[in-house]
């Protein structure tokens, strides 16, 4: 059997385990609304795939999702280092428009990685690159026929943060926690349980 | 090559400007006046000679469209006047630096004596939430303006006072509830598009305009029309009241013309007592409140509403006196 540290802190980032495992994540919390995320990661030699579906659980309705293709690599051991980046699509659907969005997130988790515990630091920047509008048909006649189409969105939404969280036999449990910056929630914080197989 | 590859991927994108109607500024076409530095979206319907009933959107940063049914008054012999506030609506933009309170109120003054045609013509507010807020700022300040004010009709001002203000606020936020999905719309968009620019903030200031908070009860059948959120000028005025405070009721007992509150009751950030409490800084104010109705009440009741107005004007003294 494998050890079980090396399911711990690359999940965070939805990396999966370094060490050829497979692994499924399952996220709850608060980023960029409330969210559950489910995340699936495979480990290809040293580079771990992942993909992550993230959906707003206030009111499911289909139009609003986040899809997250991730690329890794996890360096290191017991001190471990994870870039990660993620191309992202996303869409938001409401009264007032459906939005298409793309971009990549980029983030680095760094810290350490015991038998039982791991406890590092995460920095993060969630880029949007291009966001196709349409106005809604409320919109329209309530406020604006607007062109619907594509627009550059280059920015993004800054977020640093401390990961923690233990791990029993192929089960781990993390807490990402931080604040954001250029968002209207101040903060992120998601509770997760992953298991390797 | 990063660059050529970002150039190409964002070459096909339209402008900020597409998300939002044209001011004042880019389409000539629109009904504009000119005061101090600034080109302001207004219209005015009625003889021109007649008194004026001087229409005063919300906001800070809205715009006097969801204000249009009261154009009816001109056909009772008054002339009205509907503009949109500097920075809000159609109006020019300006830059955030750029805004101060002495120049806001001077903006009004000069609004009324741009439409005054002959000396003492008669003039009445009729203002809507920060419209009316604004309106008392104008009367403190001006008395009754060298007895042109003649009346004055208020719909859910949300404060006169700095602490006024933050317990409105609070009402208001005390509204939202965490976990519906209005919020969640909001807080979800926000990682689409960036403030980047005017434009672009406009937009994302009009996707929460349109709907309201919660305490408001709008009509979500009949959402009252805005042409465009002004983003910068909402945000500078709140900087401007946060920084320096404000008391817009330390001369209102000057002001001996009856004014009148008109309110719906399911506005939950205006309460009935919190009306009467700032209904109790005139000397002579009376309040009407429209039932089943929230804050946008010109709107979605124009024929209720616009009753409650008449019947308050047909009180007035609106002779010229020499």
């Amino acid at each position: 059997m494998k050890p079980v540290s090396v399911l711990a802190l690359v999940l965070v980032l939805g990396s999966g385990a370094v060490r050829a495992d497979d692994a499924v994540e399952l996220r709850g919390g608060v980023d960029s609304a409330f969210v559950a995320e489910v995340d699936y990661a495979h480990s290809i030699g040293p580079v771990v795939l992942d993909g992550e579906l993230d959906v707003p659980w206030d009111t499911p309705d289909f139009g609003d999702w986040r899809i997250r293709a991730g690329i890794s690599v996890p360096l290191g051991e017991r001190w471990r280092v994870v870039p990660r980046i993620a191309p992202t699509v996303r869409a938001s659907s409401n009264t007032s428009a459906n939005l298409v969005g793309i971009g990549a997130d980029l983030s680095v988790v760094a810290g350490y990685v015991g038998r039982r515990w791991f406890a590092g630091g995460e920095l993060g920047f969630d880029a949007e690159v291009a966001t196709h509008v349409t106005p809604s048909a409320s919109f329209k006649m309530t406020v604006f026929p607007g062109a619907a189409g594509w627009y550059s969105a280059l920015g993004g939404i800054a977020r640093a943060g401390v990961v923690t969280g233990t791990t029993f036999g192929a089960n781990q449990l993390e807490l990402r926690i931080g604040p954001t910056f250029g968002t209207l929630l101040p903060a992120y914080a998601t509770l997760g349980y992953a298991r390797r197989f | 090559m990063k660059r050529l590859l970002l150039f190409v991927l964002l070459a096909g994108c339209l402008d900020s400007a597409e998300l939002v109607p044209e001011t004042v500024d880019e389409d000539p076409t629109l009904p504009a006046i000119e005061i101090s530095d600034t080109r302001l979206h207004a219209e005015a319907f009625g003889d021109p000679d007649a008194p004026i009933v001087l229409i005063l959107h919300g906001g800070p940063g809205g715009d006097y469209r969801a204000m249009m049914p009261l154009a009816a008054l001109a056909d009772d012999g008054y002339r009205v006047v509907f503009w949109d506030q500097r920075g809000a609506g159609l109006s020019r933009r300006h830059a955030y630096d750029s805004y101060t309170f002495a120049g806001y109120l001077e903006d009004l003054r000069l609004v009324i004596d741009h439409y005054t045609t002959h000396a003492g013509q008669p003039v009445v507010f009729i203002g809507h939430s920060f419209g009316a807020m604004y309106s008392t700022w104008f009367i403190d300040t001006y008395a009754d303006y060298g007895g042109r004010i003649r009346g004055s009709v208020l719909s859910e001002p949300g404060a006169f006072t700095k602490a006024q203000l933050d317990q409105f606020s609070s009402r208001q936020n005390a509204s939202i509830d965490l976990f519906a999905e209005q919020l969640g719309d909001i807080a979800w968009q926000d990682q689409f598009l960036r403030p980047s620019d005017q434009a672009r903030a406009d937009y994302l200031d009009t996707l929460g305009s349109m709907v309201g908070t919660p305490s408001e009860h709008r009509d979500p059948n009949n959402l009252a029309p805005l042409w465009r959120s002004g983003s910068v000028v909402r945000n500078a005025l709140f900087a401007l009241a946060k920084r320096d405070g404000f008391d817009w009721t330390q001369h209102l007992s000057a002001f001996q013309t009856p004014v009148v509150f008109i309110r719906g009751d399911l506005n939950t950030a205006c309460p009935l007592d919190q009306q009467q409490q700032l209904a109790s800084a005139y000397p002579h104010a009376s309040i009407v409140t429209i039932q089943n109705v929230g804050h946008q009440m010109q709107w979605e009741r124009p024929v209720e509403y616009l009753a409650d107005v008449r019947a308050y004007l047909a009180t007035l003294d609106l002779a010229v006196h020499p």
